[in-house]
């Protein structure tokens, strides 16, 4: 008996020990991003001065002196980034408050898991949607000359970021406690009145926060705005005109400069810079958040001259018409490609020859296992350090320094850009491991950048169990290694599952990281399940690259449909799958779903 | 004079029957109270008067509630409904100001909706707060946020807000409920200051509290008015048996 209790305590010593490793792994990432990043950016300061760089015009890696000017891009993203968010942000927020507050029930009860699987399409396909068709009318109609434009860039980034800001404020929404709502309405307040002074105000904080997580994701956007920006290297000066924000930069470059030629070092320090942005993002929103919670001093409301009734009236309908906007949008991108998908899907397009160094004519099949290695390998990885990380956040971690530290990193990471992330797993797993381009690079890098995910999902998981099923077990005498074992980890299992559907999902459909570190055309391996240190082929690769450089060989557009259905099918059911979880989970520990 | 005439009244929650056919007068200018044990229909029956049950969709409603010559129950424009409220003021269970506006604002929101100017909203705000018992203690920081205020003052600040609108009738449900004895004195002298200015519709469940404060009183049992009428008349002199065996238990031997 004795020699039991003394076992199972060693168990226990050990378990805690293993998850706090686990969590400074998290650290480690993150200084590893801002470690690679740095050490490589500083790099370019040899051969252009700051100034040089960051105002510089003309970007000529090649010539002696190299010219490293990254002004052109810099503005690009801003301008980019603005367009997406101007058009985004209204329409979410009026699209949230509808659904949170005016839609019917039934409506609301579709709409908000539809919204969620929306979130899921890969980038690479809001990419091929917009060269194919809003390019070409822009190119037709609005007299931009390539058709390929600043415009085009932040319409596509716009309806990428719509699912996710509506989301979140959706959430923040329904969350405004309703007794003041029934103040507001008691007091004669009109519907719209409701909303402007009660439910926005009330919700402000997460509104902020679905505001900056959009923006986040339009600055470090990349693929689709590789495709469809032009990548013309000056500065817009309309937003017809084509540009090239540093996501694209980065993308483009990184895979023609040699490793360690001045050029190559620029890159890092756009990255360098496009991470500058994202934390002043960070720390803006934060900011506002803070000022905002307090009471503003005898702010003057102007009640506006138009009838409160009438103007209650205007405003349900114009968050009506959000909402088919972005309805209208996101079906009508779904469809497209579903259309299209359907009538370029057939046997041999999946299962036919591959001939390699040919994307067009190649089956998908080398794409797709390669699309599943990279899944299954990263999120092995991530699962092995997230969900240690998060039970140690959610039962094993006081209030320490360490703790601390280890939260800001997780919140670091989901906050950087998926190609920053390419830049960091280029550097340490392609190079300094020498792994080269290979399955097992690409998957480490894909998890590194899913550990927030894992570990935010597994967090909320453990957290929510209820706390009565771990006294109960502590009661009866089980050490924590069996509260682990036998309460925790079943209790919260479909969370942690949907936590791990959701980053197997952006494995598969984030194309910028993998172009810099797993994926070549030809050369690639046969089963990439086995050959993890070869390079491979994967579905939003060879749509990209299809997109990207092939759309003149006949046929390719057809190619491209039918690896844009399978991604689109592959990624809509993990997150199909990731909802039902959450959902099972959320009635499991009895929340309001 | 009544300021409410109401007949035959009944609400449906979907299929369940929460009032079954209420006719009942509001004095003006009076404190009517209203008891009943918990789920007799008390809330119900203040949100007919408010019209907040138009605002649960799978609520229903039968029979007439009469306001100045209207049958309000027939509104059914948005026009029609806050014109209503802005007349009818109402004070919740739980103290609820808006904990992201200050003390001023708090008492002023009512009147911005109306879209007065600020120099009238000034005076109207000191008004409403001196009317609410609670401008001694919050005088000095009236740009302090709400929250941090006690929750008999939040109920009170809740009262002036109520007030500042200027409103012909204070519905009060069960507004003591959440606080203590000596805010919950404070609450009632208040009412009973606004006595003869407004009309006021009081629940609760506290005996003595309607006995204290009530001109007259309505007692629910399950969805039904067993028997309203002043208030002395009614404890002492029951006419209904069971509102004499409710009043015996609850007051006590
Ligand atoms: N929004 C609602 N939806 C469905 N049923 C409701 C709703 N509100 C009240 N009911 C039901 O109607 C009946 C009357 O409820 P009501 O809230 O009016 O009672 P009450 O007298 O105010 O009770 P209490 O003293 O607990 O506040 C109850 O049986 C209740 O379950
Ligand atoms: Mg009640």
């Amino acid at each position: 008996m004795k020699e039991l209790v003394r076992e199972q305590a060693q168990t226990t010593r050990r378990m805690i020990t293993s998850l706090t490793v686990a969590a400074a792994l998290s650290i480690a990432a993150v200084v590893g991003i801002y470690f690679f990043l740095t050490l490589n950016g500083v790099k370019a300061l040899q051969f252009n001065s700051l100034g040089q760089i960051l105002l510089g015009t003309s970007w000529d890696p090649e010539s002696t002196p190299p010219k490293l000017g990254l002004l052109p891009m810099i503005i690009s993203t801003l301008y980019v980034t603005a367009i997406a968010v101007a058009i985004a942000f209204p329409v979410s927020l009026l699209c949230a408050t509808y659904l949170a507050e005016f839609a019917p029930t039934f409506l609301r009860r579709t709409l908000r898991p539809a919204i969620d699987m929306l979130a899921g399409i890969p980038s690479v396909v809001y990419g091929l949607f917009g060269i194919l068709t809003l390019v070409p009318f822009a190119r037709y109609y609005l007299g931009a000359p390539s058709g390929y434009s600043v415009l085009v860039a932040g319409i596509i980034v716009a309806i990428m970021i719509l699912p996710y800001m509506t989301s979140v404020m959706m959430e923040a929404i329904r969350s405004v406690p309703r007794e003041y709502v029934e103040a507001a309405l008691g007091m004669g307040a009109t519907r719209w009145q409701v909303v402007r002074t009660v439910l926005w105000p009330a919700a402000l904080s997460g509104i902020a926060a679905g505001g900056m997580l959009g923006t986040l994701r339009a600055l470090g956007e990349t693929v689709a705005v590789a495709l469809v920006a032009g990548g013309a290297l000056m500065i817009p000066h309309s937003p017809l005109d084509p540009c090239r924000p540093l996501s694209a930069h980065i993308l483009l470059q990184a895979t023609v400069l040699p490793v360690g030629s001045p050029g190559y070092y620029a890159l890092y320090f756009a990255g360098l810079v496009l991470m500058l942005m994202v934390t002043a993002v960070i720390v803006i929103t934060y900011w506002y958040r803070e000022r905002a919670g307090k009471p503003k001093v005898r702010r003057k409301v102007k009640a506006g001259r138009v009838n409160p009734v009438l103007a209650s009236k205007l405003m349900t309908g114009l968050m009506i018409a959000a909402g088919v906007i972005a309805a209208a949008a996101l079906v009508g991108i779904t469809g497209y490609i579903f259309v299209n998908g359907i009538g370029a899907l057939s046997w041999d397009a999946l299962f036919g020859p591959v001939s390699i160094g040919d994307p067009v004519h190649s089956s998908l099949y080398p794409a797709l296992l390669g699309t599943l290695a990279l899944m299954f390998y990263s999120t092995v990885f991530a699962v092995l350090v997230g969900v240690p990380t998060a039970l140690y956040l959610a039962h094993f971690a006081g209030e320490s320094r360490f703790t601390r530290a280890v939260r800001f990193a997780i919140d670091t990471l989901a906050g950087v850009p998926s190609i920053v992330y390419g830049l960091f797993g280029a550097t340490l797993f392609v190079v300094y491991m020498k792994m080269g381009y290979s399955v097992l690079a690409g998957a480490l890098t894909l998890a590194t950048m899913n550990l927030p995910v894992v570990v935010r999902t597994a967090e909320e998981a453990f957290r929510s169990v209820p706390r009565e099923y771990i006294e109960a077990a502590r009661g009866v005498g089980a050490s924590w290694y069996h509260v682990v074992k036998d309460v925790l980890l079943p209790m919260a299992k479909p969370g942690i599952t949907a936590g791990i559907t959701l980053s197997m999902c952006r494995a598969a459909e984030e194309a910028a990281p993998i172009i810099l570190t797993a994926v070549m055309i030809g050369l690639v391996s046969s089963n990439p399940f086995v050959h993890v240190l070869q390079p491979t082929d994967a579905l939003a690769f060879r749509i990209y690259l299809i997109a990207k450089e092939y759309l003149m060989v006949p046929e390719a557009k057809q190619k491209a449909f039918a690896a844009a259905l399978v991604l689109i099918l592959v990624t809509l059911s993990l997150n199909f799958l990731a909802i039902y979880m959450r959902d099972k989970f959320e009635r499991r520990v009895g929340r309001r779903v | 004079m009544a300021a409410f005439k109401v007949r035959d009244l009944h609400v449906y929650y979907g299929d369940k029957e929460a009032l079954k056919g209420i006719t009942l007068d509001i004095p003006e200018k009076k404190i009517t109270t209203i008891i009943g044990p918990s789920g007799c229909g008390k809330s119900t029956f203040i949100r007919c008067l408010n019209l907040m049950i138009k605002e649960i969709p799978y609520a229903r409603t039968e029979g007439v509630v009469e306001f100045d010559g209207d049958n309000i129950l027939e509104y059914e424009s948005e026009e029609e409904i806050i014109e209503h409220r802005r007349r009818v003021a109402t004070v919740f269970q739980h103290p609820n100001p808006f904990p992201w506006m200050s003390i001023y604002d708090n008492v002023a929101y009512g009147l911005r909706l109306m879209g007065m100017d600020e120099d009238e909203i000034e005076d109207r705000v000191y008004e409403a707060l001196e009317k609410a018992a609670l401008l001694d203690e919050v005088e000095d920081r009236l740009d302090d946020p709400a929250s941090a205020l006690s929750g008999g003052q939040q109920q009170r600040l809740c009262i002036a807000r109520a007030l500042a609108v200027d409103p012909d009738v204070l519905l009060m449900d069960e507004p003591t409920s959440d606080l203590d004895p000596i805010a919950t004195r404070k609450i009632e002298e208040t009412v009973l200051e606004l006595r003869g200015e407004v009309t006021i519709v009081f629940v609760t469940h506290i005996l003595p509290q309607a006995y204290r404060i009530g001109d007259y009183t309505a007692f629910f049992l399950k969805g039904e008015l067993v028997e309203a009428n002043e208030t002395k008349e009614l404890f002492n002199n029951p006419q209904d048996e069971r509102t004499r065996e409710y009043i015996e238990v609850e007051f006590g031997p």
